[in-house]
C-alpha cells in the first residue's frame, strides 16, 4: 500500500469489537528509539475514513501520536526451493517477506547475507543444508551436521532413506554424547 | 539447529517424532503412518479416516513443526491428473525456464509417474491430507 501524507490524516480506527483488552495489549509492539516512541499494531483490522470497507489483519504503525505507516502483515512460506534470485522480487510482490528453504547450498547463504546487507532485494532467508538423501555413519553424519552448522544453515534436512539401522546407531551416537548439547541436537537423527 | 525433513522409511513416524524431527509434507503420514506394512509399496497404504485423530494427537504431543504443503499436493494431482488444465495457468511464465520446461507433456514427472489406476489413490490422498489439516485446526481453536 502506498502511504500518503492525506492518507495519514484520516481518521483511523482499530475494530476492538473482536479483541479483549488483553488482546489489544498483546497486538501492540512498542520500540524506543531516542526520543522517539513507536507502536506497531499488529493483526488489526482498520476502518478508514475515506473509503467504505474494512482493511483486515493490517500492521499500523505509530510513531509519537502520528500514524506512520498502514499495511498489510508479512506473510512467510514456510517451505520453498529457491532456484534463483529471479524469483525474489515475486515473493516481495505477493507479501512474502521470509522463506524457509528446504534444500540449501552454498549459493543461499550468500543470497541471505546480501539480502541481509541490503545489497540484493528480496525475502529474509532461512535455509537448510544440503539434503541427507542416504544412511551415514554415526561419526560421519555428525561431522557432516556440524560442518553445516558451521558453514551457518539454519536447519538440517532428511530425505527418506535414512534407515533404522542407521537412525539406531544415531540414537546411540546421542547417548553418547548427552553431555554435549548443542551437538548432540544437531546429530540425534 | 532445527532438523526437518521428510519421514524416512526404515525409522518410519514413531521413531521420527521421537527423534524430534519436524515434517515437511504430510503426505509423508501416507507413506508411513498409514502404510501398516512399512514400505515403499503405495499400494499398501490404508487412507483410514479414523485414524487422523491419532496421527494429529501423536504429533502434537511430540511437539514438532508440521509443514502441510497441501497445495503443492493438490497441483501434483493435478498435473497428473489433468495436465493441460494445470499448463493454462498464467503464473506459470514466472517460473525459470528450466521448471517450465520440466512441466511439459513430454517431461512432466507426475503426469508420466501415474497411470489412470492410480487417480482415485492419488485423489484420497489429498483428501485425507485435508481432513488431518481440519483436524489440526480444530484442536488450535479449543
Amino acid at each position: 500500500m502506498t502511504i500518503t501524507p492525506s492518507f495519514t490524516r484520516v481518521l483511523l480506527a482499530l475494530v476492538a469489537s473482536s479483541l479483549t483488552s488483553a488482546s489489544v495489549v498483546k497486538a501492540q509492539q512498542r520500540v524506543d528509539s531516542g526520543s522517539a516512541t513507536t507502536v506497531a499494531f499488529v493483526h488489526v483490522n482498520v476502518v478508514p475514513m475515506n473509503r467504505e470497507l474494512v482493511l483486515t489483519d493490517q500492521t499500523v504503525v505509530v510513531q509519537d501520536g502520528r500514524i506512520l505507516k498502514v499495511g498489510p502483515a508479512a506473510k512467510t512460506d514456510a517451505h520453498v526451493h529457491l532456484q534463483t534470485p529471479t524469483e525474489f522480487p515475486l515473493y516481495l510482490a505477493n507479501g512474502v517477506t521470509t522463506v524457509f528453504n528446504l534444500d540449501g547450498r552454498p549459493a543461499h547463504l550468500l543470497w541471505r547475507k546480501k539480502i541481509a546487507a541490503g545489497e540484493m532485494l528480496g525475502p529474509a532467508i532461512f535455509t537448510t543444508g544440503p539434503i541427507f538423501t542416504q544412511a551415514n555413519k554415526p561419526k560421519e553424519a555428525v561431522r557432516m551436521v556440524d560442518e553445516q552448522a558451521e558453514l551457518g544453515y539454519d536447519a538440517v534436512k532428511i530425505y527418506n532413506g535414512v534407515s533404522k539401522e542407521a537412525s539406531t546407531h544415531r540414537r546411540g551416537q546421542e547417548k553418547a554424547h548427552a553431555v554435549d548439547g548443542p551437538r548432540t541436537t544437531r546429530a540425534r537423527f | 539447529m532445527l532438523l526437518m525433513g521428510h519421514v524416512p522409511r526404515g525409522p518410519d513416524f514413531e521413531m521420527t517424532l521421537a527423534a524430534g524431527q519436524s515434517i515437511a509434507h504430510l503426505e509423508e503420514y501416507t507413506y508411513t503412518f498409514f502404510n501398516p506394512k512399512h514400505d515403499n509399496d503405495d499400494s499398501h497404504i490404508v487412507y483410514d479416516e479414523s485414524r487422523v485423530p491419532e496421527a494429529v494427537q501423536l504429533t502434537v504431543k511430540a511437539g514438532i513443526y508440521v509443514t502441510p504443503t497441501l497445495s503443492t499436493y493438490a497441483t501434483i494431482v493435478q498435473q497428473a491428473t489433468a495436465l493441460d488444465a494445470f499448463l493454462k495457468n498464467t503464473d506459470l511464465k514466472y517460473d525459470p525456464p528450466w521448471i517450465q520446461a520440466s512441466l511439459q507433456p513430454a517431461a512432466n514427472r507426475y503426469n508420466n509417474g501415474f497411470n489412470i489406476s492410480e487417480y482415485s489413490r492419488i485423489r484420497t490422498s489429498l483428501a485425507l491430507q485435508r481432513k488431518l489439516v481440519k483436524r489440526w485446526r480444530t484442536r488450535k481453536s479449543r
